[in-house]
């Protein structure tokens, strides 16, 4: 099975001006706007969403917002509504970011909400995974696994289910010099999808991406994507710098060439 | 005594979420609304639609502000609204700590603290919502509004503290068909402003506006604001016809 590799890229709250915002997104527009074989997406800022998507909207690179609403409207003060992602021409939504978890008290109940909300509206979920703030071991990393995927999947329909996106994303290794070691992200990956399985079916599994994020760069990009297990990868601070975005996207791409 | 500056409110919550309805909503606010200056007034739009209210409302005798804001500037926090991005669109407001907050998305008065403490240090106005979940004898509802101005207000100097507008918004009241009565209104406001006495200097609390958010209608306005323990409204729902806002504010204009 074949799947179509992913470069997504998060600016969580560092980049909070429309101005500084279309900057970046000009840039990125310009070196890789037109590469169509890898699947890439932007989640900005969210209070700058609408000025990415002005750049980005003629682009191959996709627009999506860091956080939306368990509901698509109503009483929730301060919350950011899916319906004003989907007017806006957005089309991916990341749910459960680790910080989300432990900052933000969000809930496996809200963040399930959320996934089921994304996919009745069309919306492509990236929906972060992982083991926490601390290492595990393989059979530790299982069954924390299992448990998130247990919650954060229920009543998610398996026609639907191929859609999401997931972001492995060890807490403990976010915001890191150094990334988790490329076999322990391999194995990581391979369980998860193993998991996957075992929810839905192989079929299911097999079409499901499965992204690695947590201090991605240029150094560790061909390392971490030398598996088939890892279908792209997920950045954060190293793509402030466009050039740095363009050759994560070249390295994504080449990576399976010639395979 | 001092004399203070009455305040209408407004958050959309998340109700109209489409730059469109915004926009046609925002544009027609401004063409019904006199030149009111005697009242201070802002609006909080869906925190999706603020980009694009925020042109409309620039020097109008409107105030833009978020609902909601991340408890520091810029950094690692995934699905946060930056007050940078507030300020960039020229945003003065915040809301804090409305009970669906509190409720539904685990804001703690820890996290509260923090992002009004933010808020003052950028020179925004904090619009800090507190209130008991549920009908309280007064005793109990003292030590409720205690806790809460205690542990939200912790750290702000007394020189700030008159730039905090505290919104009584008792969740009880909040999404109801009816408001909380008036005398009950007006007793818990004259409760708030005796609390701060307890922290900060008596001129400095004079200072401070207390106003009411629950159920606030055109028609139950002129009631809750005949009081001097009331300073204003904060209107939801019932402020989703521009004709009907504008009402409002007449009837503050009016009344305080």
């Amino acid at each position: 099975m074949k799947r179509k590799l992913v470069v997504g890229f998060s600016l969580k709250n560092y980049i909070n001006t429309n101005k500084k915002t279309k900057k970046l997104c000009e840039a990125m527009k310009q070196l890789c706007g037109t590469e169509e074989q890898i699947e890439q997406f932007l989640f900005p800022s969210l209070g700058t969403i609408q000025a990415a998507q002005d750049v980005l909207h003629e682009s191959s690179i996709g627009v999506g917002a860091q956080n939306i609403a368990p509901e698509q409207n109503g009483a929730f003060t301060g919350e950011y509504s899916i319906e004003t992602l989907l007017e806006v021409g957005g089309k991916y939504v990341e749910i459960g970011h680790n910080e989300r978890i432990h900052l933000f008290n969000e809930s496996f109940e809200l963040i399930n909400q959320k996934i089921k909300l994304a996919l009745d509206n069309h919306i492509t979920p990236v929906v972060c995974i992982g083991e926490g703030n601390v290492r595990l071991s393989i059979e530790g990393f299982r069954e924390r696994l299992e448990e998130q995927l247990t919650h954060f999947l229920q009543d998610v329909e398996i026609a639907e289910a191929a859609k999401i996106i997931f972001a492995y994303e060890p807490g403990w290794a976010i915001g890191k010099a150094q990334a988790a070691d490329t076999g322990f992200v391999h194995q990581a990956h391979k369980e998860i999808r193993a998991l996957l399985e075992k929810r839905f079916d192989k079929e299911t599994a097999e079409k499901m991406r499965i992204i690695y994020g947590g201090s991605v760069s240029k150094e560790n990009t061909g390392e971490l994507m030398s598996s088939e297990e890892v279908d792209g990868v997920f950045i954060g601070r190293f793509g402030h710098e466009p050039k740095n975005y363009q050759q994560i996207v070249s390295l994504v791409k080449n990576s399976r060439e010639g395979v | 005594m001092t004399k203070r500056k009455p305040i209408v409110g407004m958050s959309w919550a998340m109700r109209q979420n489409k730059n469109e309805d915004a926009l046609e909503f925002s544009t027609n606010l401004i063409k019904v609304l006199q030149e009111e200056k005697t009242v201070e007034q802002f609006i909080f739009p869906s925190m999706g639609t603020l980009t694009t209210v925020a042109p409309v409302l620039k020097d109008s005798v409107v105030g833009l502000g978020a609902q909601n804001i991340a408890p520091f500037s810029a950094g690692e926090y995934s699905g946060e609204y930056s007050i940078e991005s507030l300020m960039d669109i020229g945003g003065q407001y915040v809301e804090l700590g409305h009970w669906e907050r509190r409720k539904l998305f685990g804001d703690t008065d820890e996290w509260i603290n923090k992002k009004l403490l933010l808020t003052l240090e950028k020179g925004l106005k904090p619009v800090l919502c507190i209130g008991e979940e549920k009908k309280l004898d007064d005793l109990e509802m003292r030590m409720v509004l205690k806790r809460q101005l205690f542990n939200d207000l912790l750290g702000v100097d007394e020189t700030d503290v008159s730039e905090i507008i505290i919104a009584y918004t008792p969740a009880w009241a909040v999404g109801k068909s009816r408001a909380s009565n008036a005398p009950h209104i007006h007793k818990s406001g004259a409760m708030i402003r005796d609390i701060l006495k307890e922290f900060y200097p008596v001129q400095e609390v004079e200072k401070v506006r207390v106003i009411y958010g629950g159920s606030v209608s055109p028609e139950n306005t002129a009631l809750i604001v005949q009081n001097e323990a009331i300073d204003g409204v904060l209107l939801g729902r019932f402020g989703s016809i521009p004709e009907r806002y504008a009402e409002v504010v007449q009837v503050v204009a009016d009344n305080v």
